[in-house]
């Protein structure tokens, strides 16, 4: 039977590629059997969804959070500018 | 092909609104985007200063089909990858350590849990919405060491598949794997004990 360890393991794994299917049924089997790993594989795949979603490839419409500083600011206008000559 | 319009903006730079206004209109947008997977201010103003420069110079390529921002995020997406790849030559990794002290101490020596993770709120899906929820998470990703942080940047908040991922920072496959799990980890943990088992009423 894997570790709880080994579970952890290839609950991340199994978010980058598909599995082998003895070790895709040896992690139900694990979380069937032990709450404290489907508590963390549920949690893991939720952070995951909600982490795609919000940062989905593009949405750069992030509201609030940091802006430019004033000097970069200036420091990319004039660096555009004489390109623009 | 759908047919095109008169009224559509033609290709080339008559779609484009002036370079002098792009600064204005799109600097803190781009900021933001590549503050969050950079994680370091002046990494991200160079990388936004390069993406307007780089577009700049193509600006006879963009074709009016995508709105200018997108177009500039696609631009600034390679500038953010071409900048941890050279973070990731600079300080080639040589060996992932086998031993990961914070994971060890989550688990007894046989493997099984010492620190069993909590329960979590059941509405969860709300967590979207919640803009402190992402403040927090935001804290958390910014505690994470830079290597782990790169590969959790690349893989998952850029979506890059993991053999380009790989290719990016230089790792195996092996190696990445343990990365973004370690990442992963990390985060589970930082937000479960920030957000997640936060004391009733705060
Ligand atoms: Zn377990």
């Amino acid at each position: 039977m894997l570790s709880c360890k080994d579970v952890t393991r290839l609950v991340s794994e199994g978010l980058d590629r598909d599995l082998p299917l003895d070790r895709r049924l040896a992690v139900r089997l694990h979380v069937l059997l032990c709450g404290a790993c489907r508590a963390y594989r549920r949690q893991v795949i939720l952070l995951n969804a909600l982490v795609c979603r919000r940062f989905s490839r593009g949405s750069a419409r992030l509201p609030g959070g940091p802006s430019l500083s004033a000097e970069a600011r200036e420091r990319i206008q004039a660096s555009l500018k004489k390109r623009d000559a | 092909m759908t047919p095109v319009h008169e009224d559509r903006p033609t290709p080339g730079e008559r779609g484009l609104s002036a370079p002098e206004d792009w600064v204005d209109r799109y600097g803190d947008e781009l900021f933001r985007y590549a503050y969050l997977r950079l994680r370091d201010p002046a990494s991200a103003e160079d990388a936004v200063q390069e993406t307007f420069l780089a577009a700049f110079r193509a600006r006879s390529e963009f074709q009016g089909r995508s709105s200018e921002l997108t177009w500039l995020v696609s631009i600034l997406r390679r500038k953010i990858v071409d900048c941890f790849r050279r973070a990731a030559r600079e300080q080639p990794v040589v060996d992932i350590e086998t031993e990961d002290p914070e994971a060890d101490g989550l688990f007894q020596p046989n493997g099984w849990w010492r620190v069993k993770p909590g329960p979590w709120v059941p509405d969860a899906g709300a967590l979207l919405e919640q803009s402190e929820f992402w403040d927090v998470f935001q804290g958390c990703f910014s505690r994470l060491p830079p290597r782990l942080a790169a590969a959790f940047s690349l893989r998952v908040l850029e979506e890059l598949e993991p053999q380009e991922t790989c290719k990016v920072l230089g790792v195996t496959a092996t190696n990445l794997g343990v990365m973004l799990h370690r990442a992963r980890a990390r985060l589970r943990r930082c937000l479960e004990a920030r957000w997640f088992q936060r004391p009733e009423g705060e």
